[in-house]
């Protein structure tokens, strides 16, 4: 491979230094073999300008800390390897969430609201026994279960949608298919009614006007095409029964 | 809470206009589909085209413009009406060079276009009442060609667009299985309406009408 | 300082990881107001990243048939080569089957038995039987008698942390991420709470509380190659030790894990072998075969990295620009089970290497992964010498792990401690009034704002934070490694304690202002240092080997002087540390024999 210089533009902002408008600035690096943006953006941070804001946690795709907009595009920084992009990357952070300064955004916050605003947690009014066995369930459900669990709120979906770019109260696709996670638990014991008043409306997902960019810049590969129909359709029944 | 917004919230409302949506335009993209085999039907002969069909003219026609009316109003009711709003759509849709993200645009302005079209097109054909081979040869020669043409693919780009979109919304298909299947009928649509054109088009007329 | 600037509540947990969590619900579900602290949002925690599992002795799968606590105790007793406390392992693995069942209750997916005839890679055919169907499954980890760790597919931790905090935000628990605790407030005697660094802002607040709990993880990122977060730099363990009068335990045992992928430091899961994959050297030679006979890939960890290595030194490696390696090989296991049980592997692979496992093997070397040792605790989590302090999860030295903790046993732990010590703390805060001395609170907060202006200042040396970091990560990991020897200990030593005097002529090169990352960098080094020398002092100091701990120049386990606990102290301003040491609690089980890596590793 010939060794390749290459060129990151990089969104700069820094809150508490007001005075100094959002620009973007150039920073230069010799590429290496394998190096991710992870590798790349800490190079830049100890050789040039210790200054610069991201976030990593794991490094490896599971925490869902390094959304930004590679290129333009919404992805996980850890796992986009440098050799899959041109000679000039830009670097900029996550739109709709706040931002913290540089490539950091509070996406931390936003997450919990609606973790609250959904009550994305198991409703039900089994106490549990801490004598007993655990309720059964098939291997196939909690498969199921675990395919919609996998989200780590890493805010791509939302930063590729517009609707969550033009609309604030929108709950987007992360919320969306969490709301299946929960649809499909034989354990939350919710009428989908009660699901309804959150997700049946235009903060919800009718909301959505089926884009699908986040279907296909989810760094997880859901399959959120298939689990946003899934919630649009049963809201779309709860909204016909009347009920 | 906060009192005007809570109001002014009805609790089905917003999914009612989502399936108005759906229900309109599958109509309309039905009709539209309809209405072109049955204008096809030129490319068999005249014969074909000119049995009676009143009944459903009569009937078709008003609620086509009424299905239009109500699929504009709820079709349109999230288009990015506020400056702020398009701007961000179009900034948005610039970064993030994403096809199903420009077919929302595409979208808003063929709907547009269909609405001046078709009125255009609808008052033309009430205009010189009855439908009749010999008047729609005519107006394809004298001119209208191109504009059915616009219309033709307008309408089609746009009816196919919304199907897909449906598709997405509502099925429990991959978008990946389905979308060659879709520009192929949408290939198929729109070379059978130019065929269809065609055929007007080099039609010879009864003297005295050209 | 005002005090409207402090934030009072009744119990401040320090963590936000599954730990910190259980011991949040815990407090919150006895009537408390909660505070948890978090350097990140609390679903971006390291336990996120565990794919493996959690063992609790559920006997629900076939090879898993007759496990109970008593088998579980014993597994985890010799993984911890006699080194872990036998009380504190009893009451673990009775309670670890209700952690599992309540996870279940709050939402987890575990997997679950499909009854019928299987066959296993080595060719054994089992039943599951129709009565365990629906029931949650288990799978194989290294170091155990039965088949006892429950997963969900492949992202157990992911999905645990995710129940856990759904139930925090129903409980309504206060959370403030992005705060790092940076000191604790105490009078020598009673802990009141910490001040905490804003690392959206860079500005410093006074959390004040009853009774404070640290739950902040390991300590992996001090060695630089870590399979841990880059937030695991052990600033959690570092507030304990700066108090002077708590001691941290067993700061020497540090497990590598055999199975980090080369280059990237990422691991991939002990599942791997669990489930049937084989290790190969550079002739594809399945060499476990011939040090381990009977336990092969799945002995403990500590003892299948010792083989590694030794079979690399002996010049089985595979050579590549990023030094040597061997093979990981779960081609034979196929691609559904990869696919489904082991996807996060296959994803791993193809993001990190750009290679398919199912097809082509994975390159691997045992990387720093665990640390046993942490802020020592008695049974209930409280802190050794100070009032009103807890801790828990990896951050502790609970000690149930003594010298080499069992996969899976973590998880567990951290959720089986977050329930007990959640109990203790809510009794504590229950007793204690709220009270605070205002003028120690206030000189806590000064000192450190002292510290964030001198930086800002520039007044310092020249010292450069990132320089120092990097010659603080090559130390440990050259020379206080996995194979560690009496001169190797010395030299570390002697190189950290220069750098820990040059981290106090620290110059930032960037203003410092705002969430600046060169400034909390800086801030966190010198603590970090100090765990550093805790770790090569003490085992430089421990002439045996027992668990990870292994001397080349003391090779055996040495009962008779060692069947003990190195408890760590950092005397206000000492340039080192000062090891004490207190006997190992033994019940039932006596010292004897692992079973597996009784084999001498010979140099030949
Ligand atoms: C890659 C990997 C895979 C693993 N797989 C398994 C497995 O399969 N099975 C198993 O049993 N174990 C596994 N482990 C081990 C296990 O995941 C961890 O030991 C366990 O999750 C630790 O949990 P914890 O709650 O103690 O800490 P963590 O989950 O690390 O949480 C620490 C929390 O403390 C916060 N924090 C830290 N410092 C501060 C501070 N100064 N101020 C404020 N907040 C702070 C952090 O933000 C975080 O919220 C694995 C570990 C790794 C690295
Ligand atoms: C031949 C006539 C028409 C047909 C066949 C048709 C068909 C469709 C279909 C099938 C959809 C997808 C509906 C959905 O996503 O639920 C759609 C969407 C849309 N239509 Fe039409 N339509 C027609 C006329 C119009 C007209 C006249 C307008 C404008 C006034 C219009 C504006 C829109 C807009 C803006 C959308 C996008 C809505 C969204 O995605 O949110 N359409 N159309
Ligand atoms: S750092 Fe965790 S996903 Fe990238």
């Amino acid at each position: 491979m010939a060794e390749r210089l290459l060129t990151f533009d990089i969104f700069r902002y820094n809150p508490a230094t007001p005075e100094i408008p959002p620009r973007m600035q150039e920073f230069q690096l010799e590429e290496t073999v394998g190096m991710s943006l992870f590798i790349a953006l800490n190079r830049i941070r100890e050789e040039q300008d210790p200054s610069l804001m991201f976030d990593f946690v794991c490094r490896a795709a599971v925490c869902g800390s390094c959304g930004m907009l590679i290129n333009g595009r919404p992805g996980l920084a850890c796992k986009t390897l440098t050799q899959d992009l041109g000679e000039k990357i830009t670097l900029m952070p996550l739109p709709v969430f706040k931002l913290v300064g540089d490539l950091s955004v509070d996406t931390g916050v936003w997450f919990r609201y609606l973790n609250v605003r959904t009550e994305a947690w198991i409703h039900t009014d089994q106490v549990f026994d801490p004598k007993g066995l655990e309720e059964r369930m098939d291997n196939p459900t909690a498969h199921r279960i675990y395919e919609a669990e996998r989200c780590i709120e890493c805010g791509c979906c939302i930063g590729a949608c517009a609707t969550a770019n033009m609309r604030e109260d929108f709950i987007g696709a992360a919320f969306l298919n969490r709301i299946a996670r929960f649809l499909i638990d034989p354990r939350d014991e919710r009428p989908a009614a009660h699901i309804f008043e959150v997700v049946g409306t235009d903060e919800g997902v009718f909301g959505c006007i089926g884009l699908m960019a986040c279907d296909d810049l989810c760094p997880m590969e859901i399959p959120l095409q298939g689990q946003l129909a899934y919630v649009r359709r049963k809201m779309a029944l709860v909204a016909l029964r009347g009920k | 809470m906060i009192l005007q917004k809570t109001l002014a919230k009805s609790p089905r409302l917003e999914a009612w206009m989502e399936l108005l949506e759906l229900a309109s335009g599958l109509f309309l993209l039905g009709f539209l589909q309809f209405h072109l085999f049955n204008v096809s039907s030129i490319i068999l002969g005249p014969a074909y085209f000119d049995h009676d069909h009143n009944w459903m003219v009569y009937t078709g026609i008003p609620l086509v413009v009424l299905a239009i009316g109500v699929h504009g109003v709820v079709a349109m009711r999230k288009a990015p009406w506020q400056f702020q709003e398009a701007r961000i759509f179009l900034q948005h849709s610039k970064r993030l060079a994403h096809l199903d993200t420009w077919a929302w645009l595409v979208q808003i302005i063929t709907g547009f276009l269909v609405l001046i079209l078709a009125a255009i097109h609808i008052f033309s054909v009430l205009h010189n009442w009855p439908i009749e081979a010999v008047k729609s040869t005519a107006r394809v020669q004298g001119g209208y060609f191109s504009f059915l043409m616009l219309l033709l693919l307008v309408a089609e780009i746009h009816a196919m667009v919304g199907l897909y979109r449906i598709m997405v919304k509502w099925s429990w298909y991959k978008r990946q299985k389905f979308t060659p299947y879709l520009v192929y009928s949408t290939m198929f649509f729109v070379g059978l309406g130019f065929i269809t054109l065609l055929v007007f088009y080099f039609r010879s007329l009864p003297k005295g009408l050209s | 300082m005002k005090w409207s600037d402090a934030h009072i509540s009744e119990v401040l947990v320090i963590g936000a990881g599954l730990a910190g969590e259980r011991v949040a619900i815990e407090a919150a579900l006895n009537g408390h107001e909660v505070t948890i602290l978090s350097l990140v949002p609390p679903r971006r925690s390291h336990s996120t990243a565990a794919q493996g599992g959690m063992q609790a002795s559920l006997g629900n799968v076939a090879m898993g048939y007759g496990d109970n606590p008593d088998i579980h105790f014993e597994d985890t007793v010799k993984g911890s080569d006699w080194g872990c406390d036998q009380e504190v392992a009893r009451l673990f693995v009775e309670l670890a089957p209700v952690a599992v069942r309540q996870m279940s209750h709050w939402g987890v997916p575990w997997s679950r038995v499909v009854a019928g005839k299987k066959t296993l890679p080595d060719g054994t055919e089992i039943e599951d039987l129709a009565e365990k169907a629906g029931l949650i499954a288990q799978r194989q980890f290294g170091g155990t008698a039965k088949w006892r760790t429950c997963f969900a597919a492949d992202g157990t931790g992911h999905v645990l942390q995710y129940a856990m905090d759904s139930v925090v935000t129903k409980l309504g628990v206060t959370i403030h991420d992005r705060m790092e605790a940076i000191r604790l407030i105490h009078n020598g005697q009673t802990c009141y709470g910490a001040v905490a660094l804003c690392l959206r802002t860079g500005t410093l607040r006074p959390y004040l509380a009853k009774a404070v709990v640290i739950a902040t993880g390991g300590y992996g990122r001090i060695y630089g190659t870590s399979t841990n977060a880059v937030i695991n730099e052990g600033t959690g363990m570092g507030l304990a030790l700066d108090t002077g009068v708590v001691p941290l335990g067993n700061m020497e045992a540090v497990q590598f894990h055999p199975t980090g992928i080369v280059p990237a430091n990422i691991l991939v899961t002990e599942g791997c072998r669990g489930d049937g994959g084989y290790l190969l050297d550079k002739n594809l030679h399945r060499f476990m075969l011939d040090y381990e006979p009977v336990k092969k890939e799945v002995a403990s960890r500590d003892v299948v990295s010792r083989w590694m290595l030794h079979h690399i030194h002996r010049g089985f490696g595979v050579d590549s620009p990023y030094g040597p390696h061997l093979w990981l090989d779960i081609r034979h296991l196929g691609a559904e089970h990869i696919c489904t049980n082991l996807r996060e592997v296959q994803t791993i692979c193809k993001n990190f290497l750009g290679c398919d496992p199912t097809e082509s093997l994975i390159a691997v070397r045992p990387t720093q992964h665990y640390s046993m040792g942490g802020v020592r605790t008695n049974r209930d989590g409280g802190a050794y010498g100070l009032k009103g302090l807890f801790a828990a999860g990896e951050a502790a030295c609970w000690d149930l792990h003594g010298f080499n903790r069992l996969g899976g046993n973590s998880l567990a732990e951290t959720i089986v401690a977050g329930m007990v010590v959640g109990e203790k703390v809510a009794d504590f805060a229950r007793e204690q009034s709220l009270s605070f001395p205002f003028a120690l609170v206030v000189e806590a907060v000064a000192a450190q704002q002292q510290r964030l202006d001198d930086l800002r200042s520039h007044l310092g040396g020249s010292e450069d934070v990132f320089a120092l970091r990097r010659r603080m990560e090559e130390t440990l990991l050259d020379k206080v490694g996995i194979f560690r020897t009496g001169p190797a200990l010395t030299e570390a030593v002697a190189t950290l304690e220069d750098l820990y005097q040059r981290a106090a002529n620290l110059r930032l090169r960037s203003s410092g202002i705002g969430p600046n990352p060169e400034l909390f960098a800086a801030l966190r080094l010198p603590g970090m240092l100090r765990l550093a020398l805790c770790i090569s002092q003490g085992a430089l100091q421990r002439t045996e080997s027992r668990g990870s701990h292994y001397r080349e120049d003391y090779p055996k386990r040495d009962d008779e002087n060692w069947l003990t606990r190195t408890l760590a102290y950092w005397p206000p301003g000492a340039e080192m540390p000062e090891l004490k040491y207190e006997p190992v609690n033994i019940t039932t089980l006596p010292p004897g024999s692992r079973g597996y890596g009784e084999m001498a590793i010979t140099g030949d």
